[in-house]
């Protein structure tokens, strides 16, 4: 026996790399779709707020209302909810396909509201003096909002890939597939600690390996 | 050039109306420097905002080249704008460009110039700056001075024909405060720019200004040249103005202990450098204590305004020579 095979006497290293696949699919597809949803999302709530440059406080408060709703519902609750939604959308429940859709909806308010925030730290003077030399409100928003908070943005980016990578991992558990399925699998239900300690630490890499990459961009675009 | 027509404008604040600005009647002229001064809260900002609506007036009427545009909205306020250059306390550069790309960026904003034309009218802007040898850095890399010319150089970038400056001194130190000043003094005479100013020094308006407005708790209290203004202030807060400017806050104009008559003379122009007291000292014998004084200049013409005790038989006759030599002289109680 190798020295691999003695300290992990359960591995099917074949399964593990499966798996790993599986996560980094379905945490990419959610991502990319998180933030297709969020960021127009982030923009509209941030637009709509009191005092800024379409203030429409009652259609902002019933947005704020939707996003906090979605916020407060655990994942687990929501994936179970969403289950006709996911059927109507992907034509399947489960797999990372079927992950997909509660992963999204779980984080693509979390990720707006992250971008609402980022767009209030742009200096108001700047969007004055963008004013003041006639910009559209579509100008403000594609060439001094977003420029302007693009390292806060890859911050808030970062934090809901690290989310999203705890999402997938419960994901597991309804079938879902990847690291986290592994983990409760055989980790959890077929007593093998071995298994739960490898998807574990590979997480742990992934979550790494995701935030110094988003600190690296975030040193790179600060112009402060 | 720029009119106000009865202007005002107050906010609403917790279900009650506050005046911000009291109406105001008030006519800039094509090709002058307008200095409007206030302390925080009088409603400057306001007033130098309806200019280019980034405030809208409450009431009245607000006239650009002629033209009535308070209802001015979509493309004709933004046509407006793109004619009003404005420059900014703290600046409002994007930290996210280039010094070159700011000075481009109302140039892109309006499109219709290829990236040719934009590169070279950035590097004539830049130029007339100073800043040639700056374009590729970044607004954090600039002192507050380099910040304040890449902010007039982005103002300028339109050819406007109006620049609004919004306190852009404020945050400066004396000696960069007045290389922005004969940077803006330069821009006036050179490109014929109407620009009108707000701020709350007046040594500012002082050394830029041809004409000058005071604002005191939304009402404009004075107005007319500076050097009426500064030379002759009527209203306590244009007193008060004045008195900061010649480093004398505080001090009461009484003179305890000295005897005879107290007068201020205010000489303008040729008359600054000639002479006159000497000559009048000599003729009427009256005597003369120099109590306080100043010689500078108001943008370019030379003043001077002495604080004098006098006394002697022929005062009256000393006083008449100093008038008849153009000289204003007041009286100062005590």
């Amino acid at each position: 026996m190798s020295p691999m095979q003695n300290l992990f006497p359960n591995i099917d290293w074949a399964e593990i790399a499966q798996a790993c696949v599986d996560t980094l699919l379905m945490l990419g597809g959610s991502l990319l779709f998180t933030l297709v949803l969020g960021l127009p999302l982030g923009v509209w709530l941030f637009l709509t707020a009191r005092g800024q440059l379409h203030a429409r406080p009652k259609l902002y408060a019933a947005l704020s209302l939707v996003v906090n709703v979605l916020r407060s519902i655990p994942f687990i609750i929501l994936m179970i909810l969403l289950i006709p939604l996911t059927q109507a959308i992907t034509g399947v429940s489960i797999g990372i396909r079927g992950a997909i859709v509660p992963l999204v909806i779980g984080a693509a308010p979390f990720f707006a509201r992250l971008v609402e925030t980022a767009l209030r730290e742009v200096d108001r003077g700047v969007i004055e003096a963008s004013q003041a030399m006639g910009a559209t409100t579509a100008q403000i928003v594609t060439r001094v909002l977003l420029p302007e908070a693009r390292a806060g943005l890859i911050a808030s980016t970062t934090v809901t890939a690290v989310a999203l990578v705890g999402y997938t991992a419960m994901g597991g558990i309804v079938g879902a597939g990847g690291l986290g399925a592994l983990a409760y699998q055989y980790g959890y239900n077929g007593y093998k600690p071995d298994y739960m300690l490898v998807t574990v630490a590979l997480l742990v890499v992934l979550v790494q390996v995701l935030q110094s990459i988003g600190d690296r961009l975030v040193t790179r675009y600060s112009r402060r | 050039m720029i009119r106000f027509a009865a202007a005002s404008k107050s906010y609403r604040v917790n279900g009650s109306t506050a005046p911000a600005l009291h109406p105001v009647d008030l006519t800039i002229e094509a090709g002058e420097v307008f200095g409007i001064i206030g302390h925080s809260g009088a409603g400057k900002s306001t007033l130098l905002r309806l200019i280019n609506l980034l405030e809208r007036p409450t009431a009245g009427r607000v006239f650009v080249d002629g033209r009535d545009v308070t209802d001015a909205q979509g493309a004709e306020l933004r046509r407006l704008r793109a004619g009003i250059g404005m420059i900014f306390q703290h600046f409002n550069l994007l930290s996210s460009r280039s010094v070159a790309d700011n000075v481009a960026f109302p140039l892109r904003l309006q499109g219709g110039m290829t990236e040719a034309a934009v590169a070279e009218r950035v590097a004539e802007l830049l130029g007339l700056v100073g800043l040639s040898a700056h374009a590729d850095k970044y607004p954090a890399q600039l002192s507050g001075g380099q910040k304040q010319r890449v902010g007039i150089a982005r103002a300028l970038a339109t050819r406007p024909s109006i620049l609004l400056c919004d306190e852009a001194t404020s945050a400066l130190d004396p000696q960069t405060t007045a290389s922005v000043l004969e940077l803006l003094a330069d821009i006036n005479r050179r490109l014929g720019l109407t620009i009108v100013l707000i701020t709350h020094e007046m040594d500012v308006i002082r050394r830029v200004c041809d004409r000058v407005a005071v604002l005191d708790a939304g009402h404009v209290v004075e107005m007319g040249s500076v050097a009426d203004v500064f030379l002759h202030p009527h209203h306590p807060t244009t007193r008060r103005f004045v008195a900061e400017a010649d480093h004398r806050e505080g001090r009461g104009p009484e003179f305890p202990g000295v005897s005879g008559r107290l007068f201020r003379l205010s000489f303008r122009g040729d008359a600054t450098y000639s002479p006159l007291l000497s000559r009048v000292v000599r003729d009427t014998g009256v005597e003369y204590n120099l109590l306080s004084g100043r010689v500078d200049r108001i943008k370019d013409e030379p003043y001077g305004q002495l604080t004098l005790a006098m006394h002697g038989e022929r005062l009256d006759d000393a006083l008449a020579q100093i008038r008849a030599a153009g000289v204003d002289i007041e009286e100062v109680n005590r």
